[in-house]
Parts: structure tokens; sequence; C-alpha cells
């Protein structure tokens, strides 16, 4: 995890760059920087699980952000077993909804000109992503967490 | 709506918008902008503010499940910006 957590540590530090008057450039990384840090963590999760180490960084190459997005919206909304406990599964909606802003946001970010930030709107998005890495960091041995990596590979699910 | 943003804390929600629109995918999306206070952004609480608040209204409206929106949170201490037709 060292690669995604290094990136939000950058998007904390491009957050807090100029103390004053916060350039849009800074701003605008900070969050591209915040939604590449959940990124990679979800990714380096799911690549995890591969057996072959040698291998994983190519499994890795086959996430698609779109999948990964279509897969948070159905996450985020699904009607899950009463079974599971409701804090697993509000975090596990946390995750998955903090993936599909930032991804949105992250869009805005590098290229929209017409969208000005403001530090109270990106730390939003910078701290949502933390958010995120401290929910998963909590889930991540749940079956439905696990069930959910895979989904952002295929758009697996459920009906 | 407004019967989901009566469930906000007073002290920590000054005002809450929305506006309509497709997303980056061209999906159809419910863009929130959400006034703060000077209290809820104090560094101690502004994550959990933020989070506590999208979790309400998320669960309250269910833009998605009800209506086929993806929705969108933006936060903001600056009435200026809020007013702003293109910070959303």
């Amino acid at each position: 995890m060292a690669f995604a957590e290094d990136l939000l540590k950058q998007a904390f530090l491009l957050l807090n760059k100029e103390s004053k008057n916060p350039t849009q450039a800074s701003l605008r990384r900070s969050v591209s920087t915040a939604y590449y840090a959940l990124f990679h963590l979800l990714i380096q999760e799911a690549s995890a699980n591969w057996r072959r180490a040698d291998t994983r960084d190519y499994l890795a190459r086959a996430f698609q952000h779109r999948t990964m997005k279509k897969a948070c919206e159905w996450a985020e909304n699904a009607t899950y077993d009463p079974a599971i406990s409701p804090q697993v599964v509000a975090k596990l909606r946390s995750v998955a909804r903090a993936f599909r802003e930032l991804q949105l946001q992250r869009h805005l970010a590098d290229y929209s000109n017409a969208t000005r930030w403001d530090r109270i709107k990106a730390s939003a998005k910078v701290n949502q992503a933390k958010t995120a890495f401290s929910d998963w960091k909590s889930i991540r041995k749940e079956f439905v967490a696990q069930k959910y990596l895979v989904s952002l590979l295929s758009n697996y699910k459920e009906e | 709506m407004s019967e989901a943003a009566k469930l906000l804390d007073a002290r920590e929600v000054r005002q809450v918008r929305f506006t309509l629109g497709p997303d980056a995918d061209g999906e159809p999306s419910i863009f929130f902008g959400i006034l703060l206070t000077p209290y809820a952004t104090h560094p101690s609480r502004f994550a959990n503010v933020t989070g506590r608040v999208t979790t309400t209204l998320f669960d309250e409206l269910q833009p998605f499940n009800r209506w086929g929106l993806q929705p969108y949170f933006n936060f903001t201490s600056d009435p200026a910006h809020f007013k702003n037709p293109g910070w959303m």
C-alpha cells in the first residue's frame, strides 16, 4: 500500500502548499492525486490476492476507471444481506462513494478550467479519500469487501 | 429535499442547494452544494462533518435508487462561492 499512501500524503501536501491564497494548480493537483491514491489502494488490494507475485503488476493494469466506477455505483446502492454488519456495509458504501465521487472531481480538476476550487472544497475531497482509506482498512478482510474488489475488475454483481 | 436538510445540524450547515445535469460520463446526476458554518470547517471536525452530511443526504434521499441520479457533494464555507452557479 506504500505507493497509495504516499499519494494520499502528497495530496495533503499539495492542499496545504500555500498557507494563504492557495493556487488553483495546487488545489486541482491535490484533488487529482487524492483520486489516484484511492484508485491505487483498491487496485493494489485486489491484485494482492493474485497468487503469483511476479504478475500482480500486470493484473493491476487490467483495471479500468469506468468499470470501477460502475462497480462502485452498484456497491453504493445495493441491498446487502441483513446478516452483514451494518457498520461494514456503511464503510463499504463510503469507500465506493468516495471512489465514484473522486473520479468525477479528478476529471474536473484535470480538465475543467471553468471549475473554481477553494481550499474547503478541495479539502473535503482529499479528506474523503483519507476516510475511505481508513474505512477500507477496517473492512478489508470481510467477505463482502473482497467481493467488491473482484467487482472492480469485472463489474461482477449478484442480482 | 427540505425534509432531508432539516436532519442536518444547524451548527454545521447553513444551506443546501442542488442542480441537475450530466456527470463527466454523461450520466444523469444531482450535484449538491453545501454551505458550511465556520464551526463545521474547524480542522478537528471538518472530515466528520462532511462525511456525516453526505451520508445523511444520501441515505435520506437515495437519489440513485429513487430517481436514477448519481449524487455528488460539494462543500464550501464561502457564501460568494456558494451562490456562484459555476462553483458546483
